[in-house]
């Protein structure tokens, strides 16, 4: 009997590195993830998000929120996909860490970040800690080139994150938000810029997830 | 904390009756469900579906199959939700009944869809499962017709509809590999359901019904 992991085969992925543990998200991760969200992962006159999942009405945030996660495991595929992983510190659900393409990504080699944290885990460095992770995981285990993040302007902490993990400043661009538009920072991280993290990164699974996002076929024919 | 089963109460339903029981697919029944698959689905020479996903090679098949699966279980809003039971058969996994309401508060109307592994038709399986699917639907959510249909050379799905009462309405043309065959569509209603003999019960109605909005 084939595995949940041979199934699909991004649950197979471990990602480690000091007091912080990341995996794609399972079923049994979602009510947990849901509880945080729920009781608030921005100041409530906030909007850190371009799509403002956070302001849905409580009785419809649980299942809009898990529908995107299974939305994101549908519609995986080498041409366009969604790496949405669930992050524990000291073994407690904190957050999300995502990796997801804008673009063919066996083409482009380049990749963006997305994250968020419950409220009370904000102010603790785990932001910083968990992006320098994954970016340290996607320029060692998929061949990352360039890896790209977004923050809008008046989202100070994300901006800060960026920043110290060696990002560059690309400057703003106008972004809908609400029923205006706000200016959104984006930022561009090049593999020797990288300010890895201050723990060493453990990573099982990366071959199984590379075959599925069909890196190695393309590592095989050239 | 919140439960899946509160996330999305569609996962807490269940239908039982004799040795069958129909159960919301969940992420665990995956392996045991792609393994039946891989064993076998259609009859030699039998094409019984629209697109022929049981005849992918079998590296394509489980992620394709969970793929499908996820993608409907995240697009189920009340106007248009499809629910997806694993049918297990005194505890194996034998394949899927689904129950799928479009528009469903105002029509009235359900339509079903199943298949079975090899080894498990023939038993009168197929039968029971969609009776306790038509019971369900009229029963627990208040259907007022059950609607399946089938290629005109799938004598075993024509077979369970007609064991079950349905009676065939209109046919029309699909397209099928390269070419095309006709479908029936068939129609049951409540008067003309040949009930099954045991007692068929059902766990998580009143959520579900919540779910898609029958209930406030």
């Amino acid at each position: 009997m084939p595995s949940l992991e041979q199934i699909y085969p991004p649950f197979a992925l471990s990602i480690t590195c000091g007091p912080l543990a990341i995996r794609a998200i399972r079923d049994e991760d979602i009510p947990p993830l849901i509880d945080l969200a729920l009781d608030g992962i921005h100041a409530p006159d906030e909007m850190p998000f371009s799509f403002p999942w956070t302001q849905a009405p409580r009785d419809q945030l649980p299942f809009n929120t898990a529908a995107h996660y299974w939305s994101g495991r549908a519609e995986m595929t080498p041409e366009r996909w969604r790496l949405t992983c669930v992050v524990r510190h000291d073994d407690e659900v904190v957050g999300c860490q995502d990796l997801f393409t804008q673009f063919d990504y066996r083409k482009v080699r380049s990749v963006e970040t997305g994250s968020w944290l419950g409220l009370r885990f904000h102010g603790r460095g785990i932001g910083t800690l968990m992006r320098q992770t994954m970016c340290a995981f996607a320029f060692d285990h998929l061949g990352a080139e360039e890896i790209t993040s977004a923050a809008f302007v008046d989202n100070p902490a994300s901006n800060a994150v960026s920043r110290k993990v060696g990002y560059r400043d690309q400057g703003a661009t106008r972004q809908p938000r609400g029923e205006g538009w706000a200016g959104l920072n984006h930022f561009t991280l090049a593999p020797a810029d990288l300010v890895r993290p201050p723990y060493p990164v453990d990573v099982s699974g990366a071959a199984e997830l590379r075959r599925f996002l069909g890196l190695d076929a393309e590592a095989a024919t050239s | 904390m919140i439960t899946l089963e509160q996330i999305n109460p569609a996962l807490g339903l269940s239908i039982t009756c004799g040795d069958l029981e129909l159960r919301t697919l969940r992420d665990d029944d995956l392996p045991a469900l792609t393994d039946v698959i891989l064993d076998g689905v259609r009859d030699e020479g039998i094409s019984p579906f629209i697109q022929d996903w049981d005849l992918l090679t079998p590296a394509e098949i489980p992620v394709n199959s969970a793929r499908f699966w996820w993608g409907q279980r995240a697009a189920m809003s009340p106007s248009n939700w499809r629910v997806f039971f694993v049918v297990r058969r005194a505890g194996e996994i034998a394949g899927t009944q689904d129950v799928h309401g479009k528009s469903f508060a105002q029509t009235k109307s359900l339509t079903t869809g199943s298949w079975l592994g090899r080894r498990f038709q023939s038993q009168g399986i197929g039968t029971q499962m969609r009776a306790m699917a038509c019971c369900w639907g009229f029963d627990a959510l208040g259907a007022e017709e059950m609607v399946s249909s089938a290629f005109v050379d799938n004598p075993k799905s024509l077979g369970v509809s007609r064991n079950v009462g349905y009676e065939a309405t209109y046919t029309r043309r699909l397209p099928r590999g390269e070419g095309w065959q006709t479908e029936t569509r068939l129609r049951l209603t409540p008067e003309r359901f040949r009930r099954p003999l045991e007692p068929v019960r059902f766990g998580g109605v009143a959520a579900f019904r919540r779910q898609i909005g029958l209930d406030a």
